[in-house]
Protein backbone atom coordinates (compact mmCIF):
# COMPACT_ATOMS: atom_id res chain seq x y z
CA UNK A 1 0.00 0.00 0.00
CA UNK A 2 3.04 2.24 0.58
CA UNK A 3 3.46 3.15 -3.11
CA UNK A 4 -0.22 3.93 -3.66
CA UNK A 5 -0.30 6.14 -0.54
CA UNK A 6 2.81 8.05 -1.70
CA UNK A 7 1.20 8.68 -5.08
CA UNK A 8 -1.98 9.85 -3.39
CA UNK A 9 -0.02 12.35 -1.26
CA UNK A 10 1.64 13.70 -4.40
CA UNK A 11 -1.75 13.99 -6.10
CA UNK A 12 -3.10 16.02 -3.19
CA UNK A 13 -0.07 18.34 -3.32
CA UNK A 14 -0.55 18.88 -7.04
CA UNK A 15 -4.26 19.64 -6.45
CA UNK A 16 -3.33 22.28 -3.87
CA UNK A 17 -0.75 23.85 -6.18
CA UNK A 18 -3.33 23.90 -8.96
CA UNK A 19 -5.74 25.79 -6.70
CA UNK A 20 -3.06 28.38 -5.95
CA UNK A 21 -2.05 28.86 -9.60
CA UNK A 22 -5.69 29.14 -10.65
CA UNK A 23 -6.27 31.87 -8.06
CA UNK A 24 -3.12 33.66 -9.22
CA UNK A 25 -4.36 33.43 -12.79
CA UNK A 26 -7.68 35.01 -11.80
CA UNK A 27 -5.90 37.81 -9.93
CA UNK A 28 -3.61 38.44 -12.92
CA UNK A 29 -6.66 38.56 -15.23
CA UNK A 30 -8.37 41.16 -13.02
CA UNK A 31 -5.16 43.22 -12.78
CA UNK A 32 -4.62 42.94 -16.52
CA UNK A 33 -8.06 44.36 -17.26
CA UNK A 34 -7.45 47.18 -14.80
CA UNK A 35 -4.03 48.05 -16.24
CA UNK A 36 -5.31 47.80 -19.80
CA UNK A 37 -8.07 50.28 -18.96
CA UNK A 38 -5.45 52.64 -17.51
CA UNK A 39 -3.20 52.29 -20.54
CA UNK A 40 -6.15 52.95 -22.87
CA UNK A 41 -7.20 55.98 -20.80
CA UNK A 42 -3.80 57.62 -21.39
CA UNK A 43 -4.09 57.26 -25.19
CA UNK A 44 -6.24 60.38 -25.90
CA UNK A 45 -3.76 62.59 -24.03
CA UNK A 46 -0.80 61.14 -25.94
CA UNK A 47 -2.51 61.48 -29.30
CA UNK A 48 -3.57 65.07 -28.65
CA UNK A 49 -0.10 66.11 -27.45
CA UNK A 50 1.45 64.66 -30.65
CA UNK A 51 -1.16 66.54 -32.69
CA UNK A 52 -0.36 69.80 -30.91
CA UNK A 53 3.40 69.29 -31.42
CA UNK A 54 2.75 68.79 -35.15
CA UNK A 55 0.55 71.89 -35.31
CA UNK A 56 3.06 74.05 -33.49
CA UNK A 57 6.01 72.67 -35.47
CA UNK A 58 4.19 73.52 -38.71
CA UNK A 59 4.04 77.15 -37.54
CA UNK A 60 7.71 77.30 -38.55
CA UNK A 61 9.53 77.03 -35.26
CA UNK A 62 13.17 76.03 -35.41
CA UNK A 63 14.34 72.71 -33.97
CA UNK A 64 16.68 74.28 -31.47
CA UNK A 65 15.20 72.89 -28.32
CA UNK A 66 17.76 71.20 -25.99
CA UNK A 67 15.75 67.95 -26.02
CA UNK A 68 16.12 67.65 -29.82
CA UNK A 69 19.90 68.26 -29.89
CA UNK A 70 22.35 65.44 -30.66
CA UNK A 71 25.14 65.25 -28.09
CA UNK A 72 27.85 63.60 -30.19
CA UNK A 73 30.73 64.60 -27.92
CA UNK A 74 29.23 62.90 -24.88
CA UNK A 75 30.17 59.21 -24.56
CA UNK A 76 27.76 58.09 -21.85
CA UNK A 77 24.27 56.74 -22.41
CA UNK A 78 21.53 56.04 -19.91
CA UNK A 79 19.46 52.88 -19.99
CA UNK A 80 16.28 52.63 -17.97
CA UNK A 81 15.14 49.04 -17.56
CA UNK A 82 11.57 48.29 -16.52
CA UNK A 83 11.29 44.87 -14.87
CA UNK A 84 8.74 43.46 -12.45
CA UNK A 85 8.89 43.27 -8.67
CA UNK A 86 7.58 39.72 -8.50
CA UNK A 87 8.22 36.49 -10.38
CA UNK A 88 5.79 33.85 -11.64
CA UNK A 89 5.45 35.64 -14.96
CA UNK A 90 7.14 33.24 -17.36
CA UNK A 91 9.89 34.63 -19.57
CA UNK A 92 8.91 38.27 -18.97
CA UNK A 93 11.96 39.29 -16.92
CA UNK A 94 14.37 36.94 -18.69
CA UNK A 95 13.56 38.53 -22.06
CA UNK A 96 14.01 42.04 -20.67
CA UNK A 97 17.29 41.20 -18.96
CA UNK A 98 18.57 39.62 -22.19
CA UNK A 99 17.77 42.72 -24.26
CA UNK A 100 19.21 45.02 -21.57
CA UNK A 101 22.45 43.03 -21.38
CA UNK A 102 22.68 43.12 -25.18
CA UNK A 103 22.23 46.91 -25.16
CA UNK A 104 24.96 47.25 -22.52
CA UNK A 105 27.42 45.22 -24.61
CA UNK A 106 26.41 47.00 -27.85
CA UNK A 107 27.04 50.36 -26.19
CA UNK A 108 30.45 49.13 -25.04
CA UNK A 109 31.34 47.98 -28.58
CA UNK A 110 30.31 51.40 -29.94
CA UNK A 111 32.47 53.14 -27.34
CA UNK A 112 29.77 54.31 -24.95
CA UNK A 113 29.62 53.91 -21.20
CA UNK A 114 26.16 53.05 -19.87
CA UNK A 115 24.54 54.31 -16.70
CA UNK A 116 21.97 51.72 -15.76
CA UNK A 117 18.71 52.70 -14.08
CA UNK A 118 16.51 49.83 -12.95
CA UNK A 119 12.85 49.63 -11.99
CA UNK A 120 11.72 46.38 -10.34
CA UNK A 121 13.34 43.99 -7.87
CA UNK A 122 13.98 41.28 -10.48
CA UNK A 123 16.26 43.49 -12.57
CA UNK A 124 18.03 44.82 -9.50
CA UNK A 125 18.76 41.33 -8.16
CA UNK A 126 20.05 40.13 -11.52
CA UNK A 127 22.50 42.97 -12.05
CA UNK A 128 23.67 42.79 -8.45
CA UNK A 129 24.26 39.06 -9.00
CA UNK A 130 26.36 39.51 -12.16
CA UNK A 131 28.23 42.42 -10.54
CA UNK A 132 27.06 45.15 -12.90
CA UNK A 133 26.96 48.64 -11.36
CA UNK A 134 23.52 50.18 -11.11
CA UNK A 135 23.40 53.99 -11.27
CA UNK A 136 20.03 54.13 -9.55
CA UNK A 137 17.34 51.62 -8.61
CA UNK A 138 13.79 52.87 -8.21
CA UNK A 139 12.71 50.69 -5.32
CA UNK A 140 9.95 52.91 -3.98
CA UNK A 141 7.76 52.69 -7.12
CA UNK A 142 4.50 50.72 -6.85
CA UNK A 143 3.53 48.04 -9.39
CA UNK A 144 1.53 50.58 -11.41
CA UNK A 145 3.16 54.03 -11.03
CA UNK A 146 1.11 57.21 -11.32
CA UNK A 147 1.82 59.98 -13.81
CA UNK A 148 3.27 62.21 -11.06
CA UNK A 149 5.82 59.51 -10.15
CA UNK A 150 6.80 58.92 -13.77
CA UNK A 151 7.03 62.68 -14.32
CA UNK A 152 9.70 62.94 -11.61
CA UNK A 153 11.83 60.30 -13.33
CA UNK A 154 11.34 61.92 -16.76
CA UNK A 155 12.24 65.38 -15.40
CA UNK A 156 15.41 63.99 -13.87
CA UNK A 157 16.45 62.43 -17.21
CA UNK A 158 15.62 65.60 -19.13
CA UNK A 159 17.72 67.73 -16.74
CA UNK A 160 20.66 65.32 -17.07
CA UNK A 161 20.31 65.15 -20.86
CA UNK A 162 20.08 68.93 -21.21
CA UNK A 163 23.18 69.37 -19.04
CA UNK A 164 25.12 67.15 -21.50
CA UNK A 165 25.55 64.25 -19.06
CA UNK A 166 24.13 61.75 -21.53
CA UNK A 167 24.44 61.13 -25.26
CA UNK A 168 21.04 59.42 -25.25
CA UNK A 169 18.46 58.04 -22.85
CA UNK A 170 16.99 54.64 -23.78
CA UNK A 171 14.25 52.63 -22.16
CA UNK A 172 14.12 48.82 -22.21
CA UNK A 173 10.56 47.68 -21.64
CA UNK A 174 8.03 45.08 -22.75
CA UNK A 175 5.90 46.59 -25.48
CA UNK A 176 2.29 45.48 -25.43
CA UNK A 177 1.09 44.70 -28.96
CA UNK A 178 -1.89 42.47 -28.15
CA UNK A 179 -2.90 39.96 -25.51
CA UNK A 180 -1.16 37.31 -27.60
CA UNK A 181 1.98 39.32 -28.38
CA UNK A 182 4.41 41.38 -26.35
CA UNK A 183 7.92 42.32 -27.40
CA UNK A 184 10.96 43.33 -25.37
CA UNK A 185 12.06 46.60 -26.94
CA UNK A 186 14.68 49.30 -26.41
CA UNK A 187 13.13 52.68 -27.21
CA UNK A 188 14.93 56.00 -27.46
CA UNK A 189 13.45 58.54 -25.08
CA UNK A 190 16.02 61.29 -25.63
CA UNK A 191 16.97 63.01 -27.89
CA UNK A 192 13.37 63.22 -28.99
CA UNK A 193 12.61 61.69 -32.34
CA UNK A 194 9.62 62.55 -34.42
CA UNK A 195 7.01 59.80 -34.22
CA UNK A 196 6.54 57.76 -37.36
CA UNK A 197 3.20 58.73 -38.85
CA UNK A 198 1.29 56.71 -41.41
CA UNK A 199 -0.34 58.09 -44.53
CA UNK A 200 -3.70 58.89 -42.97
CA UNK A 201 -2.06 60.88 -40.17
CA UNK A 202 -0.03 62.83 -42.67
CA UNK A 203 -3.17 63.76 -44.55
CA UNK A 204 -4.78 64.90 -41.35
CA UNK A 205 -1.77 66.98 -40.40
CA UNK A 206 -1.69 68.74 -43.77
CA UNK A 207 -5.31 69.75 -43.40
CA UNK A 208 -4.67 70.90 -39.85
CA UNK A 209 -1.56 72.80 -40.86
CA UNK A 210 -3.80 75.13 -42.89
CA UNK A 211 -5.46 76.34 -39.70
CA UNK A 212 -4.16 79.63 -38.39
CA UNK A 213 -4.17 79.54 -34.63
CA UNK A 214 -4.05 82.34 -32.11
CA UNK A 215 -0.94 81.25 -30.25
CA UNK A 216 -0.44 82.25 -26.68
CA UNK A 217 2.49 82.47 -25.95
CA UNK A 218 4.55 82.36 -29.21
CA UNK A 219 4.79 79.01 -31.06
CA UNK A 220 8.48 78.65 -30.15
CA UNK A 221 7.70 79.09 -26.43
CA UNK A 222 4.74 76.72 -26.74
CA UNK A 223 6.92 74.09 -28.42
CA UNK A 224 9.49 74.43 -25.67
CA UNK A 225 6.70 73.70 -23.17
CA UNK A 226 5.18 70.88 -25.23
CA UNK A 227 8.35 68.83 -25.77
CA UNK A 228 8.99 68.03 -22.07
CA UNK A 229 5.33 66.99 -21.79
CA UNK A 230 5.85 64.68 -24.78
CA UNK A 231 8.83 63.05 -23.06
CA UNK A 232 6.86 62.60 -19.82
CA UNK A 233 3.82 61.08 -21.52
CA UNK A 234 5.99 58.76 -23.65
CA UNK A 235 7.75 57.47 -20.55
CA UNK A 236 4.37 57.08 -18.85
CA UNK A 237 3.23 55.00 -21.81
CA UNK A 238 6.30 52.77 -21.56
CA UNK A 239 5.49 52.21 -17.89
CA UNK A 240 1.85 51.45 -18.74
CA UNK A 241 2.87 49.00 -21.47
CA UNK A 242 5.25 47.30 -19.06
CA UNK A 243 2.53 46.87 -16.44
CA UNK A 244 0.00 45.49 -18.94
CA UNK A 245 2.58 43.10 -20.45
CA UNK A 246 3.64 41.90 -16.99
CA UNK A 247 0.05 41.05 -16.12
CA UNK A 248 -0.50 39.28 -19.45
CA UNK A 249 2.72 37.30 -18.92
CA UNK A 250 1.64 36.32 -15.40
CA UNK A 251 -1.82 35.38 -16.65
CA UNK A 252 -0.38 33.13 -19.39
CA UNK A 253 2.24 31.60 -17.07
CA UNK A 254 -0.35 30.81 -14.42
CA UNK A 255 -2.74 29.38 -17.00
CA UNK A 256 -0.10 26.97 -18.30
CA UNK A 257 0.86 26.10 -14.72
CA UNK A 258 -2.79 25.30 -13.94
CA UNK A 259 -3.08 23.22 -17.13
CA UNK A 260 0.17 21.38 -16.39
CA UNK A 261 -1.03 20.65 -12.85
CA UNK A 262 -4.28 19.26 -14.32
CA UNK A 263 -2.31 16.95 -16.64
CA UNK A 264 -0.08 15.83 -13.80
CA UNK A 265 -3.12 15.13 -11.63
CA UNK A 266 -4.61 12.92 -14.37
CA UNK A 267 -1.35 11.02 -14.74
CA UNK A 268 -0.99 10.55 -10.97
CA UNK A 269 -4.58 9.32 -10.69
CA UNK A 270 -3.86 6.75 -13.38
CA UNK A 271 -0.67 5.63 -11.61
CA UNK A 272 -2.48 5.52 -8.27
CA UNK A 273 -5.27 3.32 -9.68
CA UNK A 274 -2.74 1.02 -11.25
CA UNK A 275 -0.75 0.73 -7.99
CA UNK A 276 -3.95 0.11 -6.03
CA UNK A 277 -5.06 -2.53 -8.51
CA UNK A 278 -1.74 -4.38 -8.40
CA UNK A 279 -1.80 -4.21 -4.60
CA UNK A 280 -5.27 -5.84 -4.56
CA UNK A 281 -4.12 -8.48 -7.06
CA UNK A 282 -1.11 -9.31 -4.89
CA UNK A 283 -3.29 -9.56 -1.77
CA UNK A 284 -5.79 -11.80 -3.59
CA UNK A 285 -2.96 -14.05 -4.81
CA UNK A 286 -1.65 -14.24 -1.25
CA UNK A 287 -5.08 -15.32 0.02
CA UNK A 288 -5.43 -17.87 -2.81
CA UNK A 289 -1.97 -19.18 -2.01
CA UNK A 290 -2.94 -19.49 1.68
CA UNK A 291 -6.14 -21.37 0.82
CA UNK A 292 -4.23 -23.76 -1.48
CA UNK A 293 -1.68 -24.42 1.28
CA UNK A 294 -4.44 -25.30 3.79
CA UNK A 295 -5.94 -27.94 1.47
CA UNK B 1 -27.31 71.79 -30.78
CA UNK B 2 -27.09 75.48 -31.45
CA UNK B 3 -24.47 77.76 -29.91
CA UNK B 4 -22.58 75.16 -27.96
CA UNK B 5 -19.06 73.85 -28.17
CA UNK B 6 -17.73 70.40 -27.43
CA UNK B 7 -15.46 70.41 -24.39
CA UNK B 8 -12.99 67.66 -23.41
CA UNK B 9 -10.82 67.75 -20.31
CA UNK B 10 -8.10 65.13 -20.56
CA UNK B 11 -5.40 64.16 -18.07
CA UNK B 12 -2.70 61.52 -18.68
CA UNK B 13 -4.62 59.11 -16.48
CA UNK B 14 -8.20 59.71 -17.55
CA UNK B 15 -10.73 61.67 -19.56
CA UNK B 16 -12.17 63.84 -16.79
CA UNK B 17 -14.94 65.59 -18.67
CA UNK B 18 -16.64 65.34 -22.05
CA UNK B 19 -19.68 67.55 -22.62
CA UNK B 20 -21.43 70.15 -24.73
CA UNK B 21 -20.77 73.54 -23.14
CA UNK B 22 -22.35 76.93 -23.70
CA UNK B 23 -19.21 78.70 -22.49
CA UNK B 24 -15.90 77.88 -20.85
CA UNK B 25 -13.60 80.02 -18.73
CA UNK B 26 -10.08 78.66 -18.60
CA UNK B 27 -6.96 79.79 -16.74
CA UNK B 28 -4.42 80.61 -19.44
CA UNK B 29 -0.81 81.30 -18.42
CA UNK B 30 -1.45 85.06 -18.46
CA UNK B 31 -4.99 85.29 -17.10
CA UNK B 32 -8.49 83.91 -17.55
CA UNK B 33 -9.81 83.34 -21.08
CA UNK B 34 -13.50 83.03 -21.91
CA UNK B 35 -14.47 80.79 -24.82
CA UNK B 36 -17.82 80.56 -26.57
CA UNK B 37 -19.32 79.00 -29.69
CA UNK B 38 -17.47 79.81 -32.97
CA UNK B 39 -14.32 81.16 -31.37
CA UNK B 40 -11.36 81.41 -33.73
CA UNK B 41 -8.76 78.60 -33.47
CA UNK B 42 -6.67 79.01 -30.34
CA UNK B 43 -3.71 77.18 -28.90
CA UNK B 44 -2.60 78.37 -25.50
CA UNK B 45 -0.59 77.37 -22.50
CA UNK B 46 -2.47 77.02 -19.25
CA UNK B 47 -1.51 78.13 -15.78
CA UNK B 48 -2.84 77.21 -12.35
CA UNK B 49 -6.43 78.11 -11.67
CA UNK B 50 -10.11 77.32 -11.89
CA UNK B 51 -11.69 75.97 -15.07
CA UNK B 52 -15.42 76.70 -15.30
CA UNK B 53 -17.54 74.89 -17.85
CA UNK B 54 -21.10 76.18 -18.31
CA UNK B 55 -23.46 73.55 -19.61
CA UNK B 56 -27.23 73.53 -20.02
CA UNK B 57 -27.44 71.50 -16.80
CA UNK B 58 -25.23 73.81 -14.70
CA UNK B 59 -21.63 74.79 -14.08
CA UNK B 60 -18.79 72.34 -13.56
CA UNK B 61 -15.63 73.65 -11.92
CA UNK B 62 -12.19 72.07 -11.76
CA UNK B 63 -8.86 73.26 -10.47
CA UNK B 64 -6.30 72.59 -13.17
CA UNK B 65 -2.54 72.60 -12.96
CA UNK B 66 -0.79 73.79 -16.13
CA UNK B 67 -1.22 72.17 -19.53
CA UNK B 68 -2.54 73.26 -22.91
CA UNK B 69 -5.85 74.23 -24.48
CA UNK B 70 -6.78 73.86 -28.12
CA UNK B 71 -9.91 75.36 -29.66
CA UNK B 72 -10.62 74.18 -33.18
CA UNK B 73 -13.90 73.84 -35.11
CA UNK B 74 -16.04 74.33 -32.00
CA UNK B 75 -14.11 71.64 -30.16
CA UNK B 76 -12.20 72.70 -27.08
CA UNK B 77 -9.62 70.24 -25.76
CA UNK B 78 -7.96 70.90 -22.45
CA UNK B 79 -4.87 68.83 -21.69
CA UNK B 80 -3.70 69.13 -18.13
CA UNK B 81 -1.52 67.15 -15.73
CA UNK B 82 -4.19 67.26 -13.02
CA UNK B 83 -7.87 68.29 -12.85
CA UNK B 84 -9.53 68.22 -9.45
CA UNK B 85 -13.19 69.18 -8.88
CA UNK B 86 -13.17 72.42 -6.89
CA UNK B 87 -15.79 70.98 -4.52
CA UNK B 88 -13.13 68.46 -3.41
CA UNK B 89 -10.68 71.16 -2.27
CA UNK B 90 -11.07 72.11 1.38
CA UNK B 91 -10.61 75.77 2.22
CA UNK B 92 -8.49 75.25 5.37
CA UNK B 93 -6.27 72.69 3.58
CA UNK B 94 -5.68 75.16 0.75
CA UNK B 95 -4.71 77.88 3.23
CA UNK B 96 -2.38 75.48 5.02
CA UNK B 97 -0.74 74.63 1.66
CA UNK B 98 -0.21 78.36 1.04
CA UNK B 99 1.39 78.81 4.47
CA UNK B 100 3.66 75.81 3.79
CA UNK B 101 4.58 77.20 0.36
CA UNK B 102 5.41 80.61 1.85
CA UNK B 103 7.62 78.92 4.45
CA UNK B 104 9.73 77.16 1.78
CA UNK B 105 13.43 78.13 1.73
CA UNK B 106 14.66 80.53 -0.97
CA UNK B 107 18.44 80.34 -0.58
CA UNK B 108 19.51 79.76 -4.20
CA UNK B 109 18.00 80.27 -7.68
CA UNK B 110 16.51 76.77 -7.83
CA UNK B 111 14.82 77.16 -4.47
CA UNK B 112 13.48 80.58 -5.47
CA UNK B 113 11.98 79.13 -8.66
CA UNK B 114 10.48 76.19 -6.79
CA UNK B 115 9.03 78.45 -4.12
CA UNK B 116 7.58 80.81 -6.73
CA UNK B 117 5.74 77.96 -8.48
CA UNK B 118 4.52 76.48 -5.19
CA UNK B 119 3.25 79.85 -3.94
CA UNK B 120 1.53 80.63 -7.27
CA UNK B 121 -0.17 77.25 -7.21
CA UNK B 122 -1.24 77.53 -3.58
CA UNK B 123 -2.56 81.09 -4.11
CA UNK B 124 -4.56 79.94 -7.13
CA UNK B 125 -6.06 77.10 -5.08
CA UNK B 126 -7.05 79.45 -2.25
CA UNK B 127 -8.56 81.89 -4.77
CA UNK B 128 -10.58 79.21 -6.54
CA UNK B 129 -11.99 77.85 -3.27
CA UNK B 130 -12.97 81.27 -1.96
CA UNK B 131 -14.44 82.41 -5.32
Amino acid sequence: MAKARAIDTRRKTVTNIQKITRTMQLIATARFQQSLAQATASKPYTEKISELVQDVSSAGTADEHPLLQQHDACRTRALLLLTSNRGFCGGYNANLLRIASKTLSDNLVNGFDTDLYVVGKKGMKYFKFIGQDIEKAFTELPDAPTFAQVQEIADDFMAKFASDTYNAVNVAYMRFLSTARQEAEVAQLLPLQKQESDASEEEESTTQADVTYDYSPDPSVLLAELLPVTVRIRLFQYFNDAVVSENVARMVAMKSATDAAGDMKKMLTREFNRARQSQITTELLDIMGGVEALK
Amino acid sequence: MADTLHCDVITPEDKVLECEATSVILPAHDGLVGIMHDRAPLLCKLGYGPLRVETSSGTQSYFIESGFAQMLNNKLTILTAKAQPIADIKSDEARKELEDALALPSGNDEEVDGKFVAVERARARVRSVSA
